[in-house]
């Protein structure tokens, strides 16, 4: 069969694209729109950023913020009825409006994808050996003996005992991490440039999700990928992420280090996300955990101005928070830190505790 | 599939188009400047990316079926054939039993629309005529067979223990027998005779047997509505309550299942006539005076091959509209019903 | 996998001797077998035959010595050919079977096909026009098409081409003088495609919407990003689990068609286990009637026993 191997094709030959060094897969303006019956949404609305060499960067937010969809749109895996537009830059070449032909010689082999539930994600009448062997027989000719060698190999790497009898059970014969270590696993297959995982740990124990997030490390350690760490979960980025980029309604709100998004946030929505995370090391009763008002807005009618501004515990309106949309500043200081908060500098200093104070008050 | 109309807040939201703002405005408004305490703090699950349009439910489920074209033909279609059937003698002036010795087996004209047959009668009126039978023997049956298909499926569902597992058994007896070889030894042996002291029509007859056929489909939708509903908090709720066993059946379960039943209702109508025009082609079904479409294929099957067979044509081609028509809305009602499924 | 099979079938066992009381129990109240004795000049000679067949006794004697005469393969004789009820039965059977066996393949091809394009391209011309096909065809009554296409297929076919036989025959299985198999699929050809169009139909909506389901499957898109042929996708991932929905639907219609094809055989003069019924009834050779019930029923209850066995050999998940 003619396309059981795709290495004819050559990604290389593409025109190339710019990219900053030491960048390997560089977001520019990315774009997904859905025209349904109700109107345009306008899932992810001009998102840029890079992910560099070696590096965890997490994307934070709620469902419906749009994460989800730029993590897809990167591999086109998105609904024909997804209007992409923008650039994704891999290794120097964009990556949107390639037919499928010249994806599938990225997906799965530079690029590749951990879903969230492993139990949907795995196909039930096929053994988990052969769903992995397969990842690897797509892109690389080997022989079924080194099929087999590398399977148990990579089962081995996730962590999972006896890999030889495991290879040959199916996914529901799995427990519900063992079944997450093998999308790993099958996700590593080749080797990728990039890893993305989107909420891989949401559907799992607590215990659970530490021993897989461990596997991310080792991982990681291991191949030298980039990870590209998709989460609603703020404390699996402050474990995990070297950089964070928080996204709301389909923009993005703020990137930056772990240590600026945590200890310095300069946007009024990723303040309000800390200060609704509960704190163990807290017994005050009266301390009230922080919620923010009203709920995350139709993506087809996303507000005017600062998409958080009705949200917001500082938007002040309608002039400018409710007139013009703030662009992803710099914020003084930070190197790599950007906010798109007209009030970002304002917000200097600003603590968690003033926020739910404030809010008290 | 909750369908209930009576939240005044949806309704309020449901007058015209609904912005998030909008949305976000009247929840305020209701907490009174308490803006802290709506929403849920964490960033889990809240809102679905085309979401924010709290519609009602009649709307919504008005909206998807009239955007399903041809459900909304089909609805047209049936109209006319039921209009056509209940006020036949304004339709035409032949009359379907009036012999024409003068004007035997003419084809299709002006005066006789659709020809006439081997005894001179007018197609057009005996098609409209019998038209009657097979529409009034497609909605008793499916009215009947619905009624004790709830009856049996809501008891079965809410009762549970032993009376379901009876109850389900004897519907689960229904799936191997060969219907219409039974159909046919019923329709046999009952044709003619006495029920309970009561000299049925043909007519009477096939209802009563079709009916006892075909309500174990309705059991068991409703059965299985009934199973995942009765765990959910308003049935709880009403339970706790006191509120007596039949009531909740009635008041709470039975509303809450009407998508299901709906479409199973309006699918049973086309199964019906189909069955009784088997019947009766076969000589089985009802019995002049008493006429239906499949008794007018039998009567003119002779004619297939030959250049009379228009006399099949027009009234299969009734019975295939109907069913074509039956089967269109069927869909169309669950889509709107249950925009999920993609039949 | 043997396990699960013969507990399966142990299961099907209580389910025939329930399905035979309740036929028989049927049978008997509706039926009569002194009825053609009823115009006889001598008086007594329905009393006579009633102690004969023993229908004075309780009716649970009468089944316990029917069902001890029937399981030992005593099935009464014809009041009408005077031969056995099994043998005339089983000839009876074979002759459906054939039927059966070159539509059921025809349509499994035409249905899988037809299903799995208008799931990979929904909304597309041709799929639509497949679904409205399939209303259409579901909405034919089968006796209605069956008179349309003798009209057309043989009568009118022969006229337009000239012909002094028709191309396919409407009557019988054979002709009286040719039993070549040419000969064969003349006769069979109107019958198989009566009886393909209402499961064309059916199946191939079925198949589509299983397709669907899929298609929109988690694992679909997992093995996309691993970066599998399309062409791979559909037909290995997508289609082998949406086979599986199929398989058993279709094994359950199968069994239902022996006791479904009453129409089809009562038009085309196909000497089955339908016209046999029919036959059977018009007659008044009540004997026949209780057998065939039994006998269609059983093959109902094998069939369904089958969707279950084929459900299990094609899930991994139901095996274990």
């Amino acid at each position: 069969m003619a396309d059981e191997l795709e290495t004819d094709f050559d990604i290389d030959a593409l025109p190339a694209a710019v990219q900053p060094p030491g960048a390997v897969l560089s977001v520019r303006n990315l774009r997904v729109d859905f025209k349904t019956d109700d109107g345009i949404v306008k899932a992810v609305d001009d998102v840029s950023y890079d992910v560099f060499e070696n590096e965890v960067l997490g994307i934070v937010g709620e469902s419906g913020s749009g994460k989800t969809v730029s993590s897809l749109a990167i591999l086109g895996l998105l609904p024909k009825t997804a209007e992409v537009s923008g650039q994704v830059i891999f290794r120097g070449r964009d990556l949107v409006g390639l037919n499928e032909r010249a994806l599938r010689t990225v997906r799965g082999n530079k690029i590749s994808m951990v879903f969230q539930d492993a139990l949907a994600a795995l196909n039930p009448v096929f053994t988990v050996g052969h769903q992995i062997a397969e990842a690897i027989d797509v892109h690389r000719d080997l022989s079924r003996k080194e099929l087999a060698a590398e399977v148990q190999d990579l089962l081995g790497i996730v962590g999972i005992s006896n890999p030889k009898a495991r290879a040959d059970q199916y996914p529901h014969e799995y427990s519900g991490g063992m079944r997450q270590r093998a999308m790993i696993a099958m996700a590593l297959a080749n080797r990728p440039d990039v890893l993305i995982a989107d909420e891989p740990t949401t559907a799992l124990d607590v215990t659970i999700q530490a021993q897989v997030l461990e596997v991310f490390e080792r991982v990681q350690a291991q191949t030298n990928s980039a990870i590209l760490l998709i989460t609603h979960d703020l404390g699996v980025v402050a474990g995990m992420a070297d950089r964070v980029m928080v996204m709301y309604a389909g923009r993005q709100s703020e990137i930056g280090t772990v240590d600026e998004i945590f200890y310095e946030p300069r946007h009024p929505y990723t303040l309000s996300l800390l200060a609704s995370l509960p704190r163990l090391d807290r017994g005050d009763r009266r301390d009230r955990l922080y919620r923010i008002k009203g709920q995350p807005p139709s993506l087809i009618r996303v507000p005017p101005g600062c998409p958080f501004n009705p949200r917001c515990p500082m938007a002040q309106t309608p002039d400018p928070c409710a007139t013009e949309v703030p662009p992803l500043y710099s914020v003084s200081g930070g190197t790599e830190h950007r906010s798109a908060c007209h009030f970002r500098e304002q917000l200097a200093g600003v603590t968690v505790e003033q926020l739910r104070a404030r809010v008290r008050a | 599939m909750v369908f209930r109309d009576d939240d005044p807040e949806r309704e309020a939201a449901g007058s015209g188009v609904v912005t998030s703002e909008a949305l976000l405005e009247m929840v305020e408004d209701d907490l009174g400047g308490e803006v802290l305490e709506d929403i849920d703090p964490t960033i889990a699950d809240v809102a679905d990316v085309a979401d924010g349009k709290p519609l009602s439910q009649w709307r919504l489920f008005r909206r998807r079926f009239l955007r399903h074209r041809l459900a909304v033909a089909a609805l047209i279609v049936l109209s006319i054939l039921l209009l056509s059937a209940l006020f036949a003698p304004l339709i035409t002036k032949h009359d379907p039993i009036a012999q024409d010795l003068t004007n035997l087996r003419q084809p299709p004209n002006g005066e006789h629309w659709f020809g006439t047959d081997n005894l001179g009668r007018d197609l057009f009126a005996r098609v409209v005529y019998a038209g009657r039978i097979s529409l009034k023997i497609g909605f008793l049956v499916s009215l009947l067979s619905t009624l004790i298909g709830m009856i049996v499926g809501s008891i079965a569902g809410y009762v549970g223990r032993w009376v379901e597992s009876l109850l389900m058994r004897i519907t689960d007896l229904f799936l191997i027998i060969p219907g219409l070889a039974v159909l046919i030894v019923a329709n046999n042996n009952f044709r003619g005779k006495r029920i309970f002291g009561f000299d049925l029509g043909t007519d009477t007859l096939a209802i009563l047997i079709l009916s006892l056929l075909l309500w174990t489909t309705m059991a068991r939708v409703v059965r299985g509505v009934v199973l995942s509903l009765k765990e959910k908090e308003f049935v709880e709720a009403a339970r706790a309550s006191g509120a007596s066993t039949a009531r909740i059946i009635v008041r709470h379960i039975l509303p809450n299942c009407i998508g299901p039943i709906v479409v199973n209702t309006t699918l049973v109508v086309g199964i019906a006539i189909l069955l009784e025009s088997t019947l009766s082609f076969l000589g089985f079904g009802v019995q002049p005076p008493e006429v239906s479409w499949g008794y007018l294929v039998n009567d003119a099957r002779g004619t297939a091959g030959t250049r009379y067979a228009y006399l099949i044509y027009f009234p299969g081609a009734a019975i295939s509209l109907t069913l074509l028509a039956v089967n269109f809305l069927g869909d169309g009602l669950r889509d709107a019903f249950d925009p999920t499924s993609k039949h | 996998m043997l396990a699960y099979i013969v507990r399966r079938l142990l299961i099907s066992i209580p389910v025939v001797i329930v399905a035979s009381m309740v036929l028989f129990g049927f049978v008997s109240s509706s039926t009569d077998p002194t009825a053609r004795f009823r115009l006889s000049r001598d008086p007594t000679l329905v009393e006579r035959e009633r102690e004969r067949l023993g229908l004075n006794d309780p009716l649970v004697v009468q089944y316990k010595n029917w069902a001890g005469d029937f399981v030992k393969g005593e099935w009464g004789q014809s009041y009408i050919s005077r031969r056995a009820v099994s043998t005339e039965i089983w000839r009876a059977l074979k002759n459906t079977v054939q039927l059966i066996v070159w539509s059921v393949l025809l349509c499994m091809i035409v249905a899988i096909l037809v299903g799995v394009y208008s799931a990979v391209r929904q909304y597309s011309a041709l799929d639509y026009t497949f679904t409205t096909m399939s209303f259409v065809g579901l909405s034919i009554p089968t006796f209605f098409f069956a008179l349309l296409a003798i009209h057309f297929l043989t009568t009118e076919l022969r006229t337009w081409l000239g012909w002094d036989d028709p191309l396919f025959y409407s009557v019988g299985m054979h002709s009286a003088d040719d039993k070549s198999v040419l000969d064969f699929f003349r006769h069979a050809a109107l019958p198989i495609l009566t009886l393909s169009v209402q499961l064309v139909a059916g199946w191939s909506r079925y198949q589509r919407s299983a397709m669907l389901d899929v298609m929109g499957a988690d694992y679909i898109r997992t093995a996309r990003a691993k970066g599998v042929p399309r062409r791979k996708v559909v037909f290995k991932h997508a289609l082998r689990n949406a086979l599986i929905p199929l398989t058993t639907v279709m094994a359950v219609d199968v069994g239902a068609l022996f006791g479904g094809l009453i129409v089809t055989e009562y038009i085309f003069a196909w000497p089955g286990m339908g016209r046999l019924f029919v036959d059977a009834i018009v007659q008044g050779d009540t004997a026949v009637v209780l057998p065939w019930m039994i006998i269609t029923a059983t093959f109902i209850i094998g069939f369904n026993l089958l969707a279950d066995v084929l459900y299990g050999v094609l899930d991994p998940r139901i095996r274990h």
